[in-house]
């Protein structure tokens, strides 16, 4: 079956050194796990990665899937011939009469001659492939600078051609850099501290404490549709879902009522820690942003942070919410943040929640609350929701049936 | 099925339809199916089913046949009058009150654009005083509108007060004034009967009691209303477009379905929900006197949405007074506010019964709200 062909171009990834193989290798598996079930396969060649594609797989779903997988600096939809001037030639005419000309006034033509046992140099090659342009479409004039249309030629173990290349998200492959822990409500941060993240090669899961019927359904439906927008970012993602209400009744019961958000929030960060222990994860993500909240003043964090035992990560830390919200309608979880459906009840939030609290006391005030007891049981009650690289669901199991299925597997 | 697994106390939201309802829906579907303004036999079938349907609303409602018009609800029979004042040469004012259904108020932003005063009657407690109306008319009233009984609190106007109010200060400026009564909650939960009322135009709906979806009755005590759009001039040009037959037969099945024994019924069911929460932490908001049986208005301590989704899973579902949010205020909660109910507003929840709930099931919903 013929073959689609797209080249795609890496950005931070080329600036590797010996360890560069590691990075292609799982840009490699990730393009080609959003592709599935369409076959395809790779070259690397120096800078650059070609990509041939099922002919039946539908344009948008390879576009789709290059825009959002991160170490791709930019991709076109490419032809490949062979090192021939007249091949050549024949084949840029082809690539140019697919295109409507009418609107365009200007073009270039940018040759890059890897293979230097090429005989026609760059310049030459250039002034060929200017004629044929001509040819097509005798209106246009070159501009070096501002062109409407430029031409790309690379002359490597074939000829590749192709006309206008589209930008990629940057950054370097989800997974490259290990795994973490989302803490993902339904707000407009946590999923953008995701993409921030997945950015840097994180392979991220996520977490998200369900307290029904204090907090609806809604609310939990509105979390997954975020984690199947931010998963192709992720290239897949699992959802655990964790049953709350107990642990969070205990502390309002508990707790001194201006400091129930701090209790919560220290909470959350010894389950996550459960759970970067069991899945043998490196780190804790959250969205917070630097006194965005009473919970995110710097004596509130530097109490939440001290009571993890596991890296914790703040990507959005420096940011304000402007700043964010471009970020999050980029990505386009924005529409979905917004929904009106809280993730957190009133009852549990204090009305003067404390903003400096003094972090012996805090952890004082934790330990006195018994919350160990109740971690545990919302961990056997877990749920977990899959997502694959294109966003959509897959199979849903217990973290309980899971951990018993490891426990076979290694067996 | 549904009904087996919920015990149902949302009926100002919407009503099961009846069985006659939906039997005679889908007979005058299949039957009458004819266009009532086409030219042949089977058409003018259909016209008379119509004007059958008509009459026996009519009957119903107290009223004469020819001051009603079939809409595709009450939003539209609202619609229909409020904009109807954007023919006017020169902006007057509308007077409406603070509890108010969405509908009502909706319009008015179109008429404020174009220059019309809105002036807004108070509600404490969800009452509407006579002499609150009459300092508020002025020479430039053209229309007031009120609705008969709130569709969240229960309570019943003094319509007739009010109307008399409008009618003396129409005299005194010798200008007329719209009367408008949304009269949604009023039909068959109320003693209503239009002959005896100088109200102008009045709105009712078909889903509030047992009967279809999409239907709707706009009265007007005159025809002289010029309305935006006639479109095909059906129903006398005061809401174009086919009639939609089913639907009216299965709304004049309902109308005749109503009667006293229903409202003697649900009196009982309200009374006895009333007496089982006596004592406890839930409170209830009106006191039964000038208020129709089949709402019940009652506070907890919980905010309501987590009450709702609370009952609903003990298999009882009612209606949630406002959202659960610090900044999103529901537009129930704001109708609790404007009657005074600051406090209480934020964990109100709405019971509404109908015939169709028993006296074990009110009882049970009873317990049900004190042990949450």
């Amino acid at each position: 079956m013929a073959k689609q062909l797209y080249l795609i171009k890496e950005g931070e990834i080329s600036l590797k050194g010996l360890n560069r193989g590691f990075f292609e290798k799982r840009l490699k598996n990730n393009v080609k796990d959003k592709l599935r079930p369409y076959h395809s396969t790779t070259q690397r060649q120096k800078g650059r990665l070609f990509l041939f594609v099922d002919e039946d797989c539908p344009a948008e779903r390879i576009e789709r899937a290059l825009s959002t997988t991160f170490g791709i600096a930019g991709y076109a939809k490419a032809l490949m011939c062979q090192k021939d001037t007249d091949v050549i030639r024949a084949k840029t005419e082809e690539l140019l009469s697919g295109l409507d000309g009418s609107s365009l006034k200007t073009f270039k033509i940018a040759v890059r001659r890897e293979d230097k046992s090429f005989p026609v140099h760059s310049y030459d090659m250039a002034c060929l492939l200017a004629q044929t342009v001509n040819k097509v479409f005798p209106h246009l004039s070159v501009d070096l600078r501002n062109p409407d249309l430029t031409v790309h030629l690379e002359i490597r173990n074939q000829a590749f051609l192709y006309t206008s290349d589209s930008p990629g998200p940057r950054g370097l492959p989800a997974g490259t850099a290990g795994r973490g822990l989302l803490l993902l409500s339904g707000g407009i941060d946590s999923p953008v501290a995701a993409y921030t993240m997945a950015k840097r090669g994180v392979k991220l899961d996520c977490l998200y404490f369900h307290a029904y019927p204090y907090t609806s359904d809604e609310a939990l439906e509105k979390v997954k549709k975020l984690a199947s927008l931010i998963a192709p970012y992720l290239n897949g993602t699992r959802l655990f879902v964790i049953p709350y209400t107990d642990a969070q009744l205990n502390i309002r019961d508990k707790s001194r009522a201006d400091a129930t958000t701090l209790m919560f929030r220290a909470a959350m960060m010894k389950t996550a820690g459960r759970i970067v222990a069991m899945e043998g994860m490196q780190c804790i993500v959250t969205g917070e942003a630097l006194s965005q909240v009473a919970s995110q003043t710097l004596p509130a964090m530097a109490f939440t942070d001290s009571m993890s035992d596991y890296l914790v990560l703040r990507p959005l830390c420096g940011s304000d919410k402007e700043e964010i919200i471009a970020l999050a309608k980029k990505i386009g979880t924005y529409e979905t943040s917004i929904l009106p459906y809280e993730d957190c009840c009133v009852i549990f939030s204090p009305k003067h929640p404390l903003t400096n609290p003094d972090r012996q006391e805090m952890i004082e005030l934790y330990e006195s609350l018994g919350m160990d007891e109740f971690i545990e049981k919302a961990l056997l009650e877990t749920r977990i929701y899959t997502f694959n690289g294109n966003g959509e669901e897959g199979e849903t199991f217990s973290l309980k049936d899971k951990i018993e299925g490891d426990i076979i597997e290694q067996n | 099925m549904w009904a087996m697994q919920y015990h149902y106390f949302d009926n100002a939201a919407t009503t099961m339809i009846s069985d006659r309802a939906l039997d005679a829906y889908n007979s005058t579907a299949r039957e009458y199916m004819a266009n009532p303004s086409a030219a042949y036999l089977p058409a003018r079938e259909s016209r008379k089913k119509l004007e059958e349907c008509r009459q026996n609303l009519a009957d119903v409602l107290g009223t004469d046949p020819s001051c009603l018009y079939f809409t595709s609800g009450a939003s539209e029979a609202i619609t229909i009058v409020l904009t109807s004042l954007l023919w006017a040469k020169i902006p007057g004012q509308v007077i409406t009150s603070s509890i108010e259904h969405e509908a009502v108020l909706s319009p008015l932003a179109i008429l404020r654009e174009k220059g019309w005063k809105t002036e807004t009657l108070n509600a404490p407690g969800g009452f509407i005083s006579p002499q609150e109306l009459e300092k508020k008319i002025t020479k430039e009233t053209r229309l007031v509108a009120v609705m008969a009984v709130s569709n969240v609190l229960g309570t019943v106007q003094d319509t007739k007060a009010l109307a008399e109010v409008v009618r003396s200060k129409e005299k005194e400026y010798g200008r007329s004034i719209f009367f408008f009564s949304d009269s949604v909650q009023a039909l068959g939960k109320t003693g209503l009967c239009l002959n005896e009322s100088t109200v102008d135009g009045a709105s009712f709906s078909a889903h509030k009691i047992h009967g279809p979806r999409g239907v709707g009755l706009l009265y007007l005590r005159n025809r002289n209303l010029q309305v935006l759009s006639h479109a095909g001039g059906q129903e006398s040009g005061i809401r174009g477009g086919t009639e939609n037959l089913p639907a009216i037969a299965g709304f004049a099945e309902a109308a005749s379905e109503l009667s006293s024994d229903d409202y003697d019924k649900v009196r009982l069911l309200n009374e006895t929900v009333r007496k089982e929460l006596e004592g406890s932490k839930v409170s209830i908001l009106t006191d039964g006197k000038r208020c129709t049986p089949y709402i019940l208005p009652v506070a907890l301590h919980l905010p309501s949405q987590v009450s709702v989704r609370m009952l609903q899973d003990k298999g009882y579902l009612v209606s949630a007074g406002s959202a659960c949010s610090n900044n999103e205020r529901g537009k129930a909660e704001a109708v609790f506010r404007n009657a005074g109910f600051s406090k209480q507003a934020g964990g109100i929840l709405r019971i509404s019964f109908s015939r169709y709930n028993t006296l074990e099931e009110a009882q049970g919903l009873a317990r049900a709200l004190k042990e949450i």
